[in-house]
């Protein structure tokens, strides 16, 4: 028979950390809150018939944020065998809240305080045995990121035990719970004080409040009256109480508490007037460094002697030797080959990246980011929390967007999800790297420029949607704690650049490689009386489907029909127009160290073009599994068709901008083109000063009562 | 011609077990299009693990009632 062990804490306690260390599975850990969006199941290592559930962080059971509804509900429908309360260590006091109320719930509970090195490093005592046996519950001492205490915590929730005994409150808050208790007719204490909360959740589960509401309002109000105070701060007053009671003896402070690291670091780092240049100045070394300097060396030997020269070569003579067909060979050379290595010849500036992106992340420092981002984005209606998703969303769109869920405001949760693809994927990073390496020549500002790009299409969207009647409203107030900096764990860092780059890896071996042959077969074969090979490529069914629309990108500077497919076939992901590119161009003769592939490809775009070119590929639609995504954030299909077509039209207006306006200055002379960009330049000024939209009452009472049943 | 066959044969099989991959990653509810769930933090919104929640919830409950 399976046991269940509900794993439950603040956010950023370490139980993702702890989960992997029980599971010993490999869930990403990220060093912000809500990494943790719905309960992940492993088993207990040795152990198969016990099953860990981790549920996202919260700090108390009240539903007021979806993490909390999915923890709370957990606990009280499935009521696991054991819960191990994780808490930190070095903010004992306030995780202390939430274990007040897990121990009301009739289940057994193991306490493990974790971050016991960093507690002792600030000069904290803890006496687990006293504070034991003042909560009534086992507490072990852990590090889930060091692993010590791991095993006294696998004991303790194996060793089985009994329902906690309830911390008192006060006198008079005790005799208030009772009465209610009496009056609905229930055992349970904690469903008691949802009831002194007046949380409508209770409601259901217990059908005959109805009925006793009038005495119920006169025993909460009574307590109201006494302490001149509502009801849900008086709950939280005494809960705190209990937490104060338990402590002292416990819990010391060897040494005057002064400021630590992290405060002397966060005073610079999230400085108001420093912080936002220290950002840029951080993500744009990243990005120069992964694809610009070091990582460019190692891409361009897999580039041009690997996938350029080497293996083509050898592949097609032992193609040739065995005698298969010419077809066949110029198929797995020039389309298998050609496009899959295309886009594995990226690989290294990727991983470069991942690990700069994991070094930030496991440090603290993209938790702060998040925290500098709230004092932008509040600018424009958004809060700090609509740009973790942003983060997340730097490996993949598709976890960035379902990330968007633990927003609460639908309007901001929808904005969210509209914008997140806007920051550069990992797919992206190919098509970043290929433009700048074979058409700027591998010029320093293109790369970290397209990062840019994209923060900038996230606020200057944000700014235009919100002042729509569809997303105005005010911010949420943002709340979230700061980890602690230090130093990246190696193997924390090396697990999630593999995790990301293997996902890139696997995907070049699956739907790229299916993406690239389909491309292959379609710019070979033509309508010359019947279906055939074609000699020439313009002649090819690919040629005839991309040129009919080419005429779209043609006042973007690249209104040629391989331009067309590449971006057509980014809607696959957006790896393919890389690979694309491999297939269309590595069709014409190849040097020795297959430079000319994207020699071939430079002479078919000027800079501008080129750069306009990589505007419109960062902002389109994204790939058909983040639009899925979108889809299922969105929740209707209606939403989702406005998601991609605002995604398209505001990519194809930046870059009709930009290369119309580039080519003005350039030339320094006006055309029709010129105008009309400069007219869609007045529009989006014109959107972005304009007077917001006040919501109508009935969409305002729409959402609130769809937030409200939510 | 039979370099040709066997050559062909071997693709259409890597193609065919693509394929199949991408439907049953579709059909378990994971997302074809991104690269897996390890190291996705939203793993278990999309992939086998929320069927495996859901399961483990469904054998809790009976016997929950039963406890009660």
């Amino acid at each position: 028979m399976t046991r269940t062990i509900a794993l439950a804490g603040n956010p950023n306690s370490g139980k993702s950390t702890l989960f992997n260390r029980l599971t010993g599975s490999k869930q990403s850990v990220g060093n912000w809150p809500g990494v943790t969006l719905e309960r992940k199941v492993g088993r207990l290592r040795q152990h198969p018939d016990v099953a860990i559930v981790d549920l996202p962080g919260v700090y108390s059971l009240s539903a007021y944020t979806l993490e909390e509804r999915v923890a709370r509900d957990y606990l009280l429908d499935a009521k696991p065998d054991c819960i191990i309360n994780i808490v930190d260590g070095t903010n004992l006091e306030r995780n202390l809240f939430l274990t007040t109320q897990l121990l009301e719930l009739g289940i057994p509970v193991v306490i493990a305080v974790n971050m016991m090195d960093l507690v002792r490093h600030q000069g904290l005592t803890l006496d687990t045995s006293l504070l034991s046996r003042n909560l009534g519950v086992p507490v072990v001492e852990i590090s889930a990121s060091h692993g010590s205490g791991i095993d006294h915590l696998t004991d303790a929730v194996l060793r089985g035990h009994t329902v906690p005994a309830l911390l008192p409150y006060t006198p008079e808050h005790e005799a208030a719970l009772a009465a209610i208790m009496q009056v609905v007719g229930t055992s349970n204490r904690w469903i008691a004080t949802q009831v002194f909360e007046r949380d409508e959740f209770v409601n259901p589960r217990l059908p005959q409040i109805a009925r006793v509401q009038e005495q119920l309002e006169s025993i909460i109000t009574r307590r109201e009256d006494a302490l001149d105070d509502d009801a849900i701060s008086i709950m939280a007053a005494e809960r705190y109480t209990q937490v104060t009671n338990v402590l002292p003896g416990s819990f010391t402070s060897t040494s005057a508490r002064s400021l630590t690291l992290s405060d002397h670091i966060d005073q610079i780092v999230t400085n108001r007037w420093l912080a936002l240049p220290i950002f840029a100045v951080v993500m744009f070394a990243v990005y120069y460094i992964a694809v610009t300097t070091v990582g460019t060396y190692v891409t361009d030997y897999t580039n041009d002697v690997i996938f350029g020269n080497f293996v083509p070569n050898h592949v097609a003579v032992w193609l040739s030797d065995i005698g298969t067909a010419e077809w066949l060979n110029r198929l797995v050379v020039e389309g298998i080959i050609g496009g899959v290595g295309a886009v594995l010849g990226f690989v290294p500036q990727l991983m470069l990246l991942f690990i700069f992106l994991a070094i930030l992340e496991d440090s603290g420092y993209m938790a702060r980011v998040a925290f500098i981002m709230d004092r932008a984005f509040r600018h424009f209606g958004l809060s700090g929390k609509s740009f973790i998703p942003m983060l997340i969303g730097t490996g993949c769109s598709v976890p960035g967007i379902m990330a968007s869920r633990t927003i609460e405001n639908e309007r901001d949760r929808k904005l969210t999800a509209m914008t997140t693809s806007f920051i550069p994927c990992g797919a992206k990073l190919a098509v970043i790297a290929l433009i700048s390496g074979a058409i700027f020549q591998g010029a320093w500002w293109v790369a970290p420029s397209a990062y840019f790009v994209g923060m900038a299409a996230v606020i200057l969207s944000g700014i235009i949607l919100k002042k729509s009647v569809l997303f105005s409203g005010d911010p949420a107030p943002f709340v979230m704690e700061l980890p602690p900096y230090h130093a990246p764990r190696p193997s924390v860092v090396l697990r999630s650049m593999w995790d990301r780059s293997w996902a890139f890896i696997r995907r070049a071996g699956t739907i790229i490689l299916l993406a690239t042959m389909t491309i292959w077969f379609l710019a070979n074969v033509g309508w010359q009386h019947g279906p055939r090979f074609v000699d020439d490529l313009d002649n090819s069914f690919l040629a005839a489907v991309s040129g009919s629309i080419a005429w779209i990108f043609a006042p973007l500077g690249w209104g040629t029909w391989q331009s067309t497919a590449a971006t057509l076939s980014g809607l696959v992901a957006k790896e393919s127009v890389v690979g694309t590119f491999g297939v269309l161009y590595g069709v014409a003769d190849v040097s020795d160290d297959g430079a000319e592939v994207w020699g071939q490809l430079a002479a078919s775009f000027t800079v501008l073009a080129a750069y306009s070119f990589l505007l419109f590929n960062l902002l389109c639609a994204p790939c058909f599994a983040a639009i899925g995504a979108i889809r299922r954030e969105m929740g209707n299909g209606r939403w989702t068709a406005f998601a991609v077509a605002y995604q398209t039209v505001f990519a194809w207006t930046i870059s009709f901008i930009f290369y119309q306006v580039g080519i003005a200055i350039r030339d320094r002379a006006v055309d029709g083109w010129t105008i009309l960009a400069v007219v869609a330049l007045a529009g989006i000024v014109w959107l972005l000063v304009k007077k917001p939209a006040r919501p109508r009452r009935a969409a305002v009472v729409a959402s609130i009562g769809s937030e409200a049943t939510a | 011609m039979i370099a040709t066959v066997v050559i062909s044969a071997m693709l259409i099989v890597i193609v065919g077990m693509i394929v199949r991959s991408m439907v049953l990653k579709a059909r378990s509810g994971q997302s074809v299009g991104c690269g897996g769930c390890s190291g996705c933090s939203v793993a278990s919104c999309c992939s086998r693990a929320e069927k495996d929640s859901a399961q483990i919830i469904q054998i809790q409950m009976p016997r929950q009632r039963q406890r009660s």
